[in-house]
């Protein structure tokens, strides 16, 4: 029974060594998102995307997350989602006004 | 974006600033800053350095380009400042990887990504994942989001990201790495509710 034991650990030893885990595999899938991968990491991830379905969907989420940064980093003129108020611009046309005297 | 001086003599004009450009600097600072206060000072700040510089102002870009990149400078500046704060980041960090046995590394089985059911032709499901990102993103731990917006909202190079938060390269990809972790976390315990 120990000895099945030890056998079954050398085998995920093994494994681990050609194998990804999936803490290693997400940090490719971000990292390719700004770097190519080299040819060997390439293939490792997609060996372990085939195999894994948390990272699977990990991956597929990493693409949804990328998507709607990039909505939201992007500033729509016409549509805006937020606004200064009356009050604020006014305070600031005054401080710009104030500055413009000073100078 | 407003294609006002457009021509070469055009001449920054102050007095319209606010009224002309007040809005979409305010949601440019408030969407990498997750703060109405401090996205206002920082616009504010934008306009009083434009007018100290405003003999640089040639006309070669429009009034608002010129102005975005001056506020651009105040949030690297912002971050700058935020990211040398001391901070426990790695207390604050729960690796969702199992740490030890057989499967060490892998996923934690109830913390393992699940299907979101995105329906990319549904807007108000949207307009509800981008309010959740940005809850999601302040909750960040500085350092961390210092990182991710200067290199995935500002799409600054890592060399120039590390200068200005003093990180090492491979620092770089790890607090990328760990604050990807935890934003998807974040976002998938809010959307799933």
């Amino acid at each position: 029974m120990a000895e099945m034991s030890s056998i079954k650990t050398n085998i995920i030893k093994g494994m681990n060594k050609v194998m990804l885990d999936c803490n290693t595999a997400t940090s490719f899938v971000t990292k390719r998102e700004y770097v190519k991968l080299g040819c060997v990491d390439r293939m490792k991830l997609s060996m372990h995307l085939a195999s894994c379905k948390y990272c699977r969907q990990f991956a597929k989420q990493s693409i949804t997350i990328s998507h709607h940064i990039s909505e939201l980093s992007k500033i729509d003129d016409s549509n805006h989602r937020h606004y200064l108020s009356k009050e604020q611009k006014n305070n600031m046309i005054k401080e710009i006004e104030s500055q413009q005297l000073k100078s | 974006m407003a294609d006002e001086n457009k021509n070469k003599n055009a001449k920054a004009n102050p007095n319209n600033w606010v009224n002309l450009h007040g809005d979409y600097l305010y949601n440019y600072a408030y969407s990498r800053v997750q703060s109405k206060e401090t996205a206002e000072d920082l616009v504010q700040e934008s306009f009083i350095s434009a007018l100290k510089s405003i003999n640089s102002f040639r006309g070669d870009s429009s009034e608002l380009t010129w102005l975005i990149a001056i506020l651009k400078r105040k949030v690297i500046d912002y971050y700058r400042k935020l990211s040398r704060k001391k901070e426990t980041v790695a207390s604050q960090f729960s690796t969702p990887f199992q740490e030890n046995g057989d499967f060490e590394g892998h996923w934690i089985l109830d913390r393992g990504p699940k299907d979101w059911q995105i329906k990319h032709d549904d807007p108000m499901r949207q307009s509800e994942f981008i309010f959740i990102l940005e809850i999601c993103i302040a909750a960040l731990p500085e350092k961390w989001r210092s990182v991710f917006v200067l290199k995935v909202m500002e799409e600054i190079k890592s060399e120039e990201v590390c200068k200005e938060i003093g990180c090492s390269s491979s620092n770089l990809w790890v607090i990328l790495h760990r604050a990807r972790l935890q934003l998807r976390e974040c976002i998938e315990n809010r959307w799933l509710k």
